[in-house]
């Protein structure tokens, strides 16, 4: 028997008329590690939510056809029945931390399932030892590290007793080295402890290689459902912007006629190079800075940004990164040396100015968006700025390929689209300088690909320079002209982006490295 | 040093540690003495800065200390009671003659004394015990009241980094968020609170989901006790009773009173002092095993 049966599953949202999931049918088995994959908005989410029991009886709306679990009806187990067996872990660790310590956020699931205290003790000590949170029990949750929270939000799931794991995303919003920790546990608990994990991912690179079976749902259909291998080939013809570099290589072969580009991004458009003598537009001498009587966050740092140029800035988290791009549009002032974008301070400029200089975009694309439309919210900068127009509104909202969403609310959009809602808001008063705090977080294969597209013409058409802070090697490799590496305040090196003897425009190993530290 | 292990260590169990600062709280309210008072005061900062750290009273300290002083103001020039004058003015219309008495000073001493050392003993009390114990204390009890505190202490510093977040990114969409002009201040930060208030919405819904995949409300539940009782728990509880106990005993001979209005009344009658020093002193013994938990 099955672990999981879904007939014909079609779901419909509250106030929807379009179906979330359309005429599903699957079936999981025991043991299994299924990589459920797919676009943005796709359903992935829904998908999860049917088989732990959230839809509809969290999330309401409609359902149509049957998921059974281990032979019985799913909506007529007993709600602590299926939290036991169930776990579910999702994509932003801080929104399902409930507890002020580790130690009381392993133990409150077990206790609302009634668990005698002795067998509490032993499971929270079992999943602190298993998950390396033993030295950590007794620490605050906010004070964790994004990787140490995901752990523990997973140790509070499986100290329930969860034999079947269900992870959405879980890796979207840790650095490198955290996401990699994090597999690699995942694959321990699959093969050596015997847990059924149904992982939700949208970039392969990293987690093809652990799957025993790979689901790929588009349009709220499952539209591939078997081994990675044939997947692979699958994927190649079908839907090759989900797959990772080596496997479309790999994928199509040159019996399917891969072309140069579809072997990885490289040579990239942005790795043309720039011909005109360079222009800089913003230039940093000798800056520090340090929030309030703590330690220097940055350290003498020098740099220059050239107009037209796509420059990336990695590094682990805390290295100063966003700090370093407060600093350049005049958010924070720096505690010594100077910035000048455009020959001006930005940090003595009003606000308008600052915006009218410099565009903007913040980790959480939600920080931006409270109107009724996208429409509407894309245009809220020119408002502020006396320079509404509708045209340009139109052609930002084109450029990110979010027409169709135009008379949405942005909230109810995914949360890829929203990243693009989001871009389309920071660009829209063609600033000569965009700095971009983690762009493509959250972002399937084929956002990422045309955020990079984006990005690289309009730094080339406006001439303008972008410069962009993120954790994804992979984007900075295909993107950027440039790469600095920013470690504990400090640009360690900063060079051009070419390729290396092996192709790779970057070390990618060495810069895996730094994010793990010392 | 490894902090957590401090924390445990200088924490005592809730029990223990409401029952001294209730204690000292009914010595603050009852005693009207502003030495005796001044005594209370030394011993809960005493205190503080044993388990604790200065800071986190500071600002409190400050702003109750002011207060102090304006209840002080007020008392001694609008209550004209007493013999004696230190000081006078010409009469003002309607309020009529000022005039400072030191009994109207002493008793504004008194009253104002009593507000920095009730904000000083609910610091302590917080300091004493470990907040998550006193959650999963209360949650045998209460387990949504207990839950909801716990998400509230969760959610005021996520909600403080959110905020920031939103004043950054609309402060970079030319919002005048930092207008001098408070109007304007005002009118931009509408959709500042927007932006907040549809995140805490949505991240309100993201809670919810995973109390519902944690079996929250879901049947009895059971509690895992972590905090255990010791010896210094017991003496701390016990020391808190025998001084409220010696208090009572103190009050129903006569001999534990701290009176003084209109006259500095220890000064005088010196029987109940040794009385008083012991219930201080006894109050000592939580200052006592938080420094040796310390040291």
């Amino acid at each position: 028997m099955s672990l999981f049966e879904i007939e014909q599953l079609t779901y419909y949202y509250p106030e929807t008329s379009r179906p979330a999931l359309d005429h599903i049918d699957l079936l999981l088995d025991e043991g299994e590690l299924v990589l459920v994959t797919g676009p943005s908005g796709g359903g992935k989410t829904t998908l999860a939510r049917a088989l732990s029991g959230l839809v509809p009886h969290f999330f309401g709306g409609r359902i149509g056809g049957r998921v059974s679990y281990r032979g019985d009806p799913l909506d007529r187990l007993d709600r602590r029945a299926l939290n036991a067996q169930i776990g579910v872990v999702t994509q932003d660790p801080e929104k399902q931390i409930l507890m002020t310590r580790v130690e009381r956020e392993l133990c409150f699931g077990p206790e609302n399932l009634g668990l005698p205290p002795e067998q509490i003790t032993r499971r929270v000590m079992e999943m602190a030892r298993l998950l390396g949170l033993s030295g950590l029990l007794r620490r605050r949750t906010d004070e964790l590290s994004g990787g140490m929270t995901q752990r523990a939000v997973l140790g509070a799931v499986m100290a329930m007793g969860a034999r079947i794991m269900i992870l959405d995303e879980p890796t979207s919003q840790l650095d490198p080295a955290a996401a990699e920790d994090l597999r690699a546990f995942l694959s321990r608990a699959r093969h050596e402890l015997g847990y059924t994990i149904l992982l939700i991912e949208q970039r392969l690179e990293h987690c093809l290689p652990l799957a025993d079976r790979v689901l790929f749902v588009d349009g709220g259909r499952l539209k591939f459902d078997g081994a990675p291998r044939e997947f692979r080939r699958w994927a190649a013809t079908q839907a090759p912007y989900v797959l990772p570099h080596a496997p479309r290589l790999f994928g199509t072969g040159s019996a399917h006629g891969a072309t140069s580009r579809a072997i990885g991004p490289h040579p990239a458009p942005g790795h043309e190079a720039i011909l005109h003598p360079p222009e800089p537009i913003a230039e940093l001498s000798t800056v520090s800075f340090a929030y309030g009587g703590n330690g220097p966050v940055l350290k003498e740092i020098t740099l220059t940004i050239n107009r037209g140029e796509v420059i990336s800035i990695l590094g682990p988290n805390g290295a100063g990164k966003s700090t370093l791009l407060k600093i350049i549009c005049g958010l924070l002032s720096p505690s010594r040396g100077t910035v000048t974008v455009a020959g001006k301070k930005p940090s003595r400029l009003p606000n308008r100015e600052k915006a009218a200089l410099c565009g903007y975009l913040s980790q959480n694309p939600d920080d931006f968006l409270f109107h009724e439309t996208v429409r509407d919210e894309v245009g809220y900068t020119l408002r502020n700025l006396g320079r509404f127009d509708e045209d340009t509104v139109h052609a930002s909202i084109a450029r990110w390929g979010i027409s169709h969403l135009a008379s949405r609310n942005p909230r109810e959009l995914s949360a890829g689209e929203r990243q693009c809602v989001a871009l389309a808001a920071a660009t829209i008063t063609s600033p000569p300088l965009l700095l971009l705090d983690e762009p493509t977080r959250g972002q399937d294969c084929r956002l990422n690909e045309q955020t990079g597209r984006q990005l690289t013409a309009f730094a080339r058409e406006r001439n303008a320079a972008v410069i962009v802070v993120t954790q994804d090697v992979e984007f900075a490799a295909a993107w950027s002209q440039r790469v600095a590496l920013l470690v504990n305040g400090e640009i360690i090196e900063d060079r051009p982006n070419r390729p290396t003897p092996d192709g790779a425009p970057c070390d990618r190993s060495r810069v895996n490295a730094l994010f793990r530290g010392p | 040093m490894n902090t957590d292990t401090n924390c445990k260590t200088r924490h005592f169990h809730p029990i223990a540690a409401f029952s001294y600062t209730a204690a000292l709280f009914f010595f603050a309210m009852f005693w009207s003495n502003p030495l005796w008072l001044i005594l209370l005061l030394v011993l809960a900062a005493a205190c503080l800065l044993v388990v604790s750290d200065w800071r986190v009273w500071r600002n409190a300290l400050a702003l109750s200390l002011f207060m102090a002083l304006v209840i002080c103001a007020v008392n001694s020039f609008f209550a004209a009671a007493g013999g004696s004058t230190l000081a006078g003015a010409r009469a003002i219309p309607i309020i009529g003659r000022l005039r400072i008495c030191p009994g109207a000073l002493l008793s504004g001493l008194s009253t104002g004394l009593k507000i920095p050392l009730a904000v000083g003993i609910f610091i302590l009390c917080g300091e004493l015990m470990d907040q998550d114990e006193v959650l999963s204390f209360l949650s045998r009890f209460a387990p949504k009241s207990s839950l909801l505190a716990t998400l509230a202490t969760l959610m005021i510093p996520r909600l403080r980094r959110e905020l920031e977040r939103i004043r950054t990114v609309m402060s970079m969409r030319g919002a005048s968020v930092d207008d001098r002009r408070l109007v304007a201040r005002i009118k931009a930060s509408r959709p500042l609170l927007h932006v907040l208030l549809l995140s805490s919405l949505d991240g309100a819904w993201d809670t919810a989901a995973s109390l519902n995949c944690r079996a929250f409300g879901s049947g009895k539940r059971s509690s895992y006790g972590n905090a255990p009782w010791g010896a210094r728990d017991g003496l701390l509880l016990g020391g808190a009773l025998i001084a409220l106990i010696l208090f009572a005993i103190g009050r129903a001979s006569g001999t534990a009173r701290t009176p003084f209005y209109r006259s500095l009344d220890p000064v005088e009658d010196m029987s109940g002092i040794p009385f008083l020093i012991l219930i201080l002193s006894i109050m000592c013994l939580a200052f006592c095993l938080a420094w040796r938990s310390k040291r």
